[in-house]
């Protein structure tokens, strides 16, 4: 470059430089809102099949753990076009502590809505440290510091904004399957995350463990089913009976995340929707498929993507950047 | 440290380090849902790094693609794995 600055570190790498837009603290948010993660049941159909052994068992069942879902409303100068970049501090760290990841970020009334999914629900939910370049943020007016400007004059870096510094960093890979092993038994399906996380080591062991904050948003995700189907017809107590069931679980997985140590950060699944559809009917020659399932299920959730898939996957394989930093360096 | 730079602000707080393994941020792309595109001029440096954000998830479809990508010299070739189920993919690259 003919102008301006570079500052390189003991290793040669760049550490500033006037020509790259460095990420400033633009502020903390707490959750403006939680729900529960999505779930569909709906059982309809007779019962009552004249004495037959009708399986009653788990009509109303999930056999799943939904996760919760935080809601936070970002504010920007420029919400549009810049998405921020959000950091995650968890609610615990450690073996017990819940998964959490982004789910959703979208721009809507003057705002980043942005959604983080952990896999149970906590009093309070995970507290966002949001960064972003400096033209969505007020420069600073202290007369002290450092700040750098581009060939077009714009401020790149101002040390009074709090620049990102970025202590640890890796990549993760989120495991392949959200459950491995039996998905369920005749009317009951384990849709439960069953799989071992995924880890990366990192080198900001230097940084408490409870002042640990990680940027890495959520992207695999796939999908299970499990269906189980059955009919009878016979004589009981001198009277004929008939019956048939059909039912379908599924769940919506998400990959997400937690602090497991001071050197090392884990990848695994939180549910964020998850259902299950009886049907049933007094009549063992009654065929249900899933045009039947659905018939009567409100279209609305149909059309938001919520209805059972195949068993599935995606984005399988997939190498996820993590960086990680010190909450204290921006209380 | 033998090189590199360490800023405080007025009220003797350390704000900045270079002893922080600190990467900066080199630009933000939007991959639009469905469409391969290629980005140019991205600055190169020693190392990068690349962190991807689905965005503006399709509403129709919760179990959507992300962009698969290739980072080399100033190009940044963001694919689109199926043309009608993946989602806006926010890239980050970062580089040292």
């Amino acid at each position: 470059m003919a102008y301006g600055l570079t500052v390189n570190n003991d290793s040669g790498q760049v550490i500033i430089d006037s020509d790259i837009s460095h990420f400033h603290f633009a502020g903390k948010y707490n959750s403006a809102s939680s729900v529960a993660g999505g779930t569909l049941q709906n059982h309809t159909g007779a019962t009552d099949n004249d004495g037959g052994n009708f399986p009653y068992a788990n009509l109303t069942s999930l056999g799943s753990t939904v996760g919760h879902i935080y809601k936070y409303n970002i504010t920007q100068a420029d919400v549009s076009t810049k998405p921020p970049m959000c950091f995650i501090k968890p609610t615990s760290t450690g073996s017990s502590a819940p998964f959490a990841g982004i789910i959703r970020m979208h721009f809507e009334s003057g705002y980043w809505k942005v959604e983080l999914l952990q896999s149970t629900q906590t009093s309070s939910g995970p507290v966002l440290y949001v960064f972003t370049t400096l033209d969505q943020l007020t420069l600073g007016s202290d007369s002290y510091g450092l700040r750098v400007m581009d060939s077009s004059s714009a401020v790149t870096f101002d040390s009074q904004n709090r620049p990102l510094r970025i202590k640890g960093s890796g990549s993760v890979t989120t495991p392949s399957l959200a459950h491995t092993g039996s998905l369920g038994s005749s009317w009951l399906a384990t849709l439960d995350v069953n799989c071992t996380p995924s880890s990366m080591s990192h080198s900001a062991s230097s940084i408490a463990i409870d002042k640990q904050i990680y940027y890495v948003p959520s992207v695999a995700h796939c999908a299970l089913q499990y269906t189980h189907s059955a009919s009878d017809s016979g004589i009981h107590d001198w009277n004929r009976y008939a019956w048939a069931r059909s039912d379908i679980y599924w769940a919506f997985y998400r990959s997400s995340f937690r602090i497991l140590s001071t050197s090392s950060l884990q990848c695994s699944y939180a549910i964020y929707y998850r259902g299950h559809l009886a049907r049933t009917a007094a009549d063992s020659g009654f065929v249900l498929g899933l045009s039947a399932l659905f018939g009567n299920i409100d279209a609305d959730v149909g059309s938001a993507g919520m209805v059972p898939y195949t068993n599935s996957s995606r984005n399988v394989g997939e190498s996820q950047g993590v960086i990680i930093t010190n909450s204290d360096w921006y209380a | 440290m033998s090189f590199g730079i360490q800023i405080w602000d007025s009220a003797g707080t350390l704000t900045y380090s270079s002893l922080d393994v600190t990467w900066s941020h080199i630009g933000s792309f939007t991959a639009p849902a469905n469409t391969t595109i290629t980005f140019t001029g991205i600055a190169q440096t020693t190392e990068r790094k690349v962190i991807r954000q689905m965005i503006n998830q399709l509403s129709s479809d919760d179990e959507a693609y992300i962009h698969t990508y290739s980072l080399s010299g100033g190009s940044l070739v963001c694919t689109a794995p199926d043309t009608s189920n993946t989602t806006a993919t926010l890239f980050t690259v970062l580089g040292r």
